[in-house]
């Protein structure tokens, strides 16, 4: 975590939730790797990986689902089994299981009964885009409306720290902006967000800090634009017809006359690209995506030299 | 108490939209009533114990289904585990399952004491039958524990083939479908020992003229603090479908 943060995180007062140490074995599998992290209150956390890398096995030790082989998990200071510490945590599942039989309202009704003071009924349901749904089985509605009720119940209870496992996929591009104006007017009122996600753009759009997963260990773990300076890597695009081979180039692709370079010195490229004598018009240079970013940290495209 | 409330609301919601499952669970102890009970059974006090047997053998198939199957269900599915992660704990869940059970189990004997009632010349007191249900309703606690602790210590796929073969074999050991009072054999023998005798014991001394076996009792409560620790553990230790 940047200093910056931290700073931030202090300042907050607290750590909502930490794992300090925690390694979690499946049999001979190991899943999270002696992974420490501190979630402060009021931060919006991305955590990325690809399939399998354990950020789902991560969550599942923080909301109390799994037990760590080794290392401690608290949420609230507490044990994650601690109804305590429960009481002012939400989570929606990964996958969408929700009992086919139960109607929307007596879903909501029921995850409410177990909170002090939860939202109303139509309040969280319109907040969600599901109000007309209210007398609808759960069996009967699309994929994408089961998705937003799911996500929807991790917010029931007005917790102060919710864990949202890969909460868009699936949703069409009205049904995910709809979760993302939710999931940021929560944040907006101070509260703390874990959120997985395959969608790099969902956690460039919400995460204030990202922790990169692979392999069941943190490969990286710092604010948004920070991942993107620590990748270091740049696209130089120009138009030429025709250039020579640059050593700075690393991906190089050609799209008519408009040729797009990933590069970890951008101004090392344009010097050569000018000392070169060729013709080109419309330079443009922009910082990497965190796609760019991700793929170095998790060595599956050519490594940026070190930053 | 509003969790709790809202579980038994909710379990009954469930169980309400799709009766056809509880119908089918009926189906093995009504044919066991049509086909040997009144046949076979010429003595009306006779009668009353074996219509009791089989109301403790539908008990047994209720639970089984409820809590091995269910449990097992809960636990393979994502929203069993997003229930765990509620502030509630297992309490709320736990009653409403057993309030569920005892309708269930009221409801369930219904078609056993109209057989008997208006297929045979079989009579009981109002208030024994009511004694007997208020017995049959305490013989869902050391079934509920016992299939609850099948339910999350075992792999969920296994669970559904136990909970089909443990209530015959509980039934045929725990002697319900021998004669109560049989003093000598094999499954008199064992039967006082076994976890399905105990409640059997207490249900055919409220409905007829049956003296309770002392051991059974004892061993009544062993089983029922043995399930009762079990249960706490394995729901403690669950952690959903496991994959090596």
């Amino acid at each position: 975590m940047t200093d910056e943060l931290r700073e931030e995180a202090v300042g907050n007062g607290e750590f909502l939730a930490r794992a300090v140490g925690v390694t979690r074995r499946y049999g001979d599998m190991t899943a999270v790797d002696q992974v420490d992290l501190d979630i402060p209150a009021g931060q919006l956390l991305g955590l990325l990986g690809p399939n399998g890398a354990g950020k789902s096995t991560l969550i599942n030790m923080f909301v109390g689902l799994r037990h760590p082989t080794e290392g401690r998990v608290e949420l609230f200071g507490r044990d994650p089994r601690d109804m305590k510490a429960r009481l002012r945590m939400g989570v929606t599942p990964q996958e969408t299981g929700l009992p086919d039989m139960a109607r929307v309202g007596e879903v909501v009704d029921f995850v409410a009964a177990h909170y002090p003071h939860p939202f109303k009924r139509g309040e969280i349901l319109d907040r969600f885009g599901l109000g007309e749904l209210v007398r609808k089985q759960t069996g009967g509605l699309s994929g994408g409306q089961k998705r937003r009720l799911a996500v929807a119940l991790a917010f029931v209870g007005r917790p102060d720290l919710v864990f949202l496992d890969e909460p868009t996929t699936g949703l069409d591009v009205e049904g995910r902006q709809t979760l993302w104006d939710a999931i940021k007017e929560f944040h907006g009122t101070g509260g703390t967000v874990v959120l997985t996600s395959h969608y790099l753009e969902e956690v460039e759009q919400l995460a204030q800090r990202v922790v990169v997963v692979d392999r069941g260990r943190c490969v990286a773990d710092d604010s948004v634009e920070a991942l993107r300076r620590i990748s270091g890597l740049r696209r130089v695009s120009v138009l030429a017809s025709e250039l020579p081979p640059l050593a700075g180039a690393m991906g190089v692709e050609r799209e008519g006359d408009r040729v797009r370079m990933v590069t970890a010195d951008a101004d090392q490229l344009v010097r050569e690209l000018v000392a070169s004598g060729v013709a080109f018009t419309d330079l443009e240079v922009q910082s990497g995506s965190l796609q760019d970013a991700f793929l170095a940290l998790t060595s599956k495209a050519p490594a940026p030299t070190a930053a | 108490m509003q969790a709790i409330v809202v579980n038994i609301k909710f379990e009954l919601v469930q169980a309400l939209r799709v009766p056809m499952v509880y119908v089918a669970m009926l189906f093995l102890p009504s044919v066991g009533m049509l086909l040997y009970v009144l046949p076979a059974v010429q003595d009306p006090s006779t009668v009353v114990m074996s219509t009791a047997s089989m109301c403790l053998f539908t008990v047994l198939i209720l639970c089984s289904a409820q809590y091995g199957n269910g449990i097992a269900d809960a636990r393979m599915r994502p929203w069993g585990g997003f229930v765990r992660t509620l502030p509630g704990g297992p309490v709320p869940k736990m009653t409403a399952m057993i309030v569920l059970s005892l309708l269930l189990a009221v409801m369930g004997s219904l078609p056993m004491i109209a057989i008997a009632a208006f297929g045979t010349e079989a009579t009981l007191p109002l208030g024994r039958l009511l004694l007997g249900l208020l017995a049959l309703g305490l013989a869902v606690v050391p079934f509920a524990l016992l299939t609850l602790t099948i339910g999350y210590s075992v792999n969920p796929y296994t669970v559904h083939v136990l909970a089909t073969i443990m209530p015959m074999v509980l039934a045929y050991l725990g002697g319900y479908f021998a004669d109560p009072a049989a003093d000598s054999g094999f499954i008199a023998t064992i039967a006082p020992f076994t976890p399905a005798r105990g409640p059997a014991e207490l249900v055919w001394a409220a409905v007829g003229d049956h003296r309770v076996n002392p051991v059974s009792m004892v061993m009544l409560l062993v089983w029922t603090a043995v399930f009762a620790v079990l249960a706490a553990r394995a729901y403690r230790a669950d952690e959903g479908r496991r994959f090596h």
